[in-house]
């Protein structure tokens, strides 16, 4: 094996993958403190201010305290499904970063194209898909293995809720797919550019069902059941110290993965907005790649900054309310808009 | 057949999936309990099949401890009874013993008294408001009614040098007029504060999430609030007109023009909606008093030492939870023989398992907000 | 509980040894006689004074119940009535019914303890018309260890109200459905409203009154103060 084939298949997507996670840990992290700040903005209170300049480091402060804080195993719990549970939270909605396309390719000058994705993958949205009903089992394996009543009913409605959601988000998603023709995520951006529309239009009503399933699904509220802290506390009662923070880096990376293809799908990820992308690519290739990643990351705020706002303003619902919600109104709805979409697709944009 | 069933008997597997009631600890370190309250609730999946109350964690023997003190010595300790509505508490008290003593309060002194409690009872829904809401998940609210407490509670800091339990009344009356420019800032408070509740009301009243999670949960009927003797907006939401400040008049209330907010079906929002109109009606009375404000003493005749005849009292007020009454006895010696404190939050906690019976435990937070309880009062 | 020198000679004169936090508050030692020159000392019935207030109900009352409803003086002008035990269920449930009376609200059950009477508990219950606007306390008086029949079948609110007499006052209502503790810990010993009951718990009582003879005050040092609870706890 000589180096350039070791390169293409472990040296390059390795580096890749620093380069990705370094600013994904970044953004999950300051989601934290943008969170706090904006909600405190909401709530008529100034929020974390003291540590540091806005209180900039106060997510390192955090996780510094969390990460010296001492590791409870409860007697009762079964301790090996204890300790790996949160793996199952953290672990897929950081791979989910892996598909996702950044900006338009870089060719560098000796022709060679290296786009900005780490793996692109064709059957991308269907591997974020899967990954993501993965990470349901940190909460249920959380749930169970802790050997405490409120975490093991946290768990029950996660399960039931997942169920109810997975399905009108896959059928939103699925929309998306049939408009885009293609599961790769920067084909769907690229066939935006090329309609000139971004999906949010044409797919209003998979948008909407996105958005509300996209909130069950990161368990945000109104619809933060499993951990519906007045109520049952949430599946992870039992947890201190890294584990806990595990899964609340994991819920953040979940909604900043979520945002950022939730752009990707409907708001037309780094395509810049009132620019043919085009054009300017083919005049300033460097320039549009930071800018559209500009673009990208302002959508994704968009996203970020909508599901603080219902945070500060509705109340939770009711297990057997989300549940009614998920299966009779969002399913038919996506089902509805699904056949909508297959006609617009097959007589309008061909 | 007989050996299915045989095999049915011991299959193990019918052990492991067969369905059980769990029996769940609610409290008394549950952030929807409001304080140390414990419930054991059975539930099957998530819907309550019973509950059975535990209180007592905060007893603290404040009827015992009021036998060992003077008449007036005992007034600051049942501050500590409602610690979020500790004026009214105080006005309980020391109206019970007036009574006994047949002490004429001067009408300003009444006037006064009136226009604190009722700033209390807007200080003790709004801590309601809040934590109701962030029971049922709304944060926001919580942050807002605080804001507007805090406006009361300078208020009383001004007025009486104290913000949460300022023993207000002596024996008698009251200790202070009001300090210079007190009036204008409680004036202005009462112009901004009804904008205020519109406020809330947009966040919650219509909001339909929260109308999904109130309306029809922890009904009970007004004949049965009745029997379980419940008092306040718990008794009021479901339908029954009994508030004490019009039923039984204290402290010139009759002098006032105000409406008691009445609900119809007795769900939890029916009780959401009597306090936060109620909190409207209270800004009404506090304008009326204010305007209508007499001149003259402060306080009635009282002597240094009291000596109240022998006998016993009952004096009830309306008190931000409910009907507050103190039942004292005297020998005619300057120590209390016997108080009993009625407390709202202890007897409305009777209704909490009719309230909850079949619904899911969801709404156990919610009727547990709902009903207002202070441990303070519960437990005395 | 079982502390005889405890018992109180008049209700009008407060025992001084009860009151610890007094006792500390004013350092005399002999605390100076409380003034009370009107009241002669040695046991004296405990009664209540004023005149005897009359309403709706109690004229209902003592149409049908006729001498067996006795008027209490009340220095308030609230209208009182005593009735007799045996008769207490008969007489809850007439005012509840009653057109003329339709006491459907009780708004207040409670005892308390008078240790110089001849009958040493009182139940009162505080009752009043939603209808009619008027209010009425029907008292019982019981002996040490008699049993009062409940009102819980009259109105489910007494359920806890009876608890908690039970609970502060050891007075037991016949015929409740579930006459348990409610504001004590499941295994404390003694009812701390009877009057005999020491306000700072009979522990306290214990170690007050060491084996000197002598009461004496926990110093200020904890780990001393341990020592000599710890002490009295396997000592005697």
């Amino acid at each position: 094996m000589d180096f350039a084939t070791i390169m293409q298949y472990a040296g390059w997507p390795l580096i890749k993958i620093v380069i990705l996670l370094i600013p994904v840990f970044t953004v999950v992290a300051y989601m934290v403190w943008f969170e706090r700040r904006l909600l405190a903005f909401f709530q008529s209170r100034l929020g974390p201010n003291r540590v540091g300049p806005l209180g900039l480091i106060q997510p390192i402060a955090d996780g510094l305290k969390l990460f010296l804080k001492e590791d409870l195993v409860p007697m009762n719990s079964r301790p090996f499904l204890f300790k790996i549970a949160p793996i199952f939270a953290f672990f897929p909605a950081f791979v989910g970063f892996a598909i996702v396309s950044w900006a338009l390719p870089w060719v560098t000058p000796s022709g060679k194209v290296h786009p900005f994705v780490v793996a692109d993958v064709d059957l991308g949205i269907l591997f974020v898909l899967a990954l993501s009903s993965l990470s349901i089992f940190g909460i249920i394996l959380a749930g169970w293995s802790s050997g405490s009543k409120y975490p093991l009913f946290g768990s029950l409605r996660s399960a039931s809720q997942m169920l109810a959601y997975e399905v009108p988000m896959t059928l939103s998603v699925v929309a998306v797919v049939l408009l885009a023709g293609s599961f790769r995520l920067s084909d769907i951006v690229a066939a935006q550019e090329k309609l000139g529309w971004y999906y949010l239009f044409p797919g209003i009503l998979a948008f909407g069902v996105y958005l509300v399933s996209a909130v069950a699904e990161s368990n945000r509220v109104p619809f933060d059941l499993p951990e519906g802290e007045s109520e049952i506390i949430g599946f992870h009662t039992e947890y201190s110290g890294m584990r806990f923070a595990w899964y609340f880096v994991g819920e953040y990376a979940n909604v900043t993965l979520i945002s950022v293809l939730g752009t990707t799908m409907f708001l037309g990820g780094y395509d810049i907005p009132f620019v043919n992308d085009a054009a300017l690519y083919a005049a300033h290739p460097e320039l549009t790649s930071v800018l559209g990643v500009c673009a990208f990351a302002a959508k994704a705020a968009l996203f970020a900054v909508f599901f603080i706002w219902i945070r500060a303003t509705w109340p939770r619902y009711r297990y057997d309310q989300l549940l009614k919600i998920g299966w009779i109104v969002l399913l038919p709805i996506a089902l509805a808009n699904l056949v909508l979409v297959a006609l617009l697709k097959l007589w309008l944009l061909r | 057949m007989a050996v299915n069933e045989q095999a049915e008997k011991v299959s193990p597997l019918r052990e492991i999936m067969e369905t059980r009631e769990i029996e769940l600890n609610l409290g008394p370190q549950h952030p929807a309990t409001h304080g140390v309250y414990r419930a054991l609730v059975r539930l099957d999946g998530e819907r309550v099949l019973g509950m059975e109350s535990v209180i007592g964690y905060l007893h603290r023997g404040i009827e015992k401890w009021a036998e060992y003190r003077t008449w007036q010595q005992a007034t600051p300790i049942f501050d500590r009874l409602d610690y979020v509505g500790a004026v009214l508490n105080c006005h309980g008290y020391v109206g019970a013993v007036e009574k006994l003593l047949n002490v004429e309060v001067p009408k300003r002194a009444q006037y006064i008294r009136v226009i604190l409690d009722e700033l209390q009872r807007i200080a003790s829904h709004l801590v309601w408001l809040g934590t109701h809401g962030l029971d049922i998940g709304a944060q926001s609210v919580l942050f807002y009614a605080i804001r507007e407490r805090e406006a009361i509670m300078d208020l009383f800091e001004a007025m009486l040098g104290q913000r949460l339990l300022p023993n207000a009344y002596p024996i008698g009356g009251v200790r202070f007029d009001f300090p210079k420019g007190w009036v204008e800032v409680c004036r202005q408070f009462l112009e901004i504060f009804p904008k205020r509740i519109d406020e809330y009301e947009g966040l919650l009243t219509g909001n339909r999430i929260w109308r999904q999670r109130t309306i029809g949960v922890g009904v009970i009927s007004a004949k049965d609030a009745i029997a379980l003797s419940l008092s306040g907006p718990t008794l009021r939401g479901s339908g029954v007109n009994f508030d004490v400040r019009k039923a039984i008049p204290y402290s010139s209330y009759e002098d006032f023009d105000f409406e008691i907010p009445l609900g119809q079906n007795g769900d939890v929002f029916d009780r959401y909606l009597c306090r936060v109109r109620e909190m409207r009606q209270s800004v009404r009375i506090i304008k009326q008093a204010l305007d209508g404000m007499p001149e003259g003493e402060l306080r009635g005749k009282v002597g240094k030492i009291i000596r109240p005849p022998a006998g016993e009292a009952y004096y009830t007020i309306e008190a931000a939870k409910g009907q507050l009454g103190f039942y004292i006895v005297s020998d005619g010696s300057d120590k209390p023989f016997r108080v009993h404190v009625k407390s709202p939050s202890f007897v409305n906690l009777q209704g909490i398992e009719t309230m909850c019976k079949g619904n899911l435990i969801a709404d156990v937070v919610a009727v547990i907000g709902s009903l207002d309880i202070v441990l303070g009062e519960v437990d005395r | 509980m079982s502390d005889e020198k405890e018992q109180p000679g008049s209700p009008a004169a407060p025992p001084a040894e009860q009151s610890p936090a007094e006792a500390q508050a004013k350092p005399a030692p002999p605390k100076p006689p409380a003034p009370k020159p009107a009241v002669p000392a040695g046991p004296k019935k405990w009664e209540s004074t004023g005149e005897v207030a009359e309403n709706g109900a109690t004229a209902a009352l003592k149409a049908k119940f006729g001498e067996a409803v006795a008027g209490v003086k009340s220095p308030c002008k609230e209208a009182v009535v005593m009735v007799p035990k045996a008769k207490l269920a008969e007489i809850l449930s007439f005012l509840r019914d009653d057109a003329a009376c339709s006491m459907d609200y009780l708004s207040d059950l409670t005892g308390a303890h008078f240790p110089v009477n001849d009958k040493k508990f009182e139940v009162a219950y505080h009752l009043y018309s939603l209808a009619h606007k008027h209010s009425l306390r029907v008292k019982v008086q019981l002996d040490d260890g008699e049993s009062c029949p409940t009102a819980t079948a009259v109105w489910p609110g007494a359920d806890w109200m009876e608890r908690e007499a039970h609970d502060l006052l050891g007075i037991v209502f016949e015929g409740h459905p579930d006459l348990k503790v409610i504001l004590l810990p499941e295994e404390f010993e003694g009812h701390p409203l009877r009057k005999e009951f020491p306000l700072g718990g009979k522990q306290e009582e214990m170690i007050r009154s060491n084996k000197y003879g002598k009461p004496v005050y926990l110093p200020e040092d904890i780990e001393e103060a341990r020592k000599i609870i710890e002490e009295h706890r396997h000592g005697s």
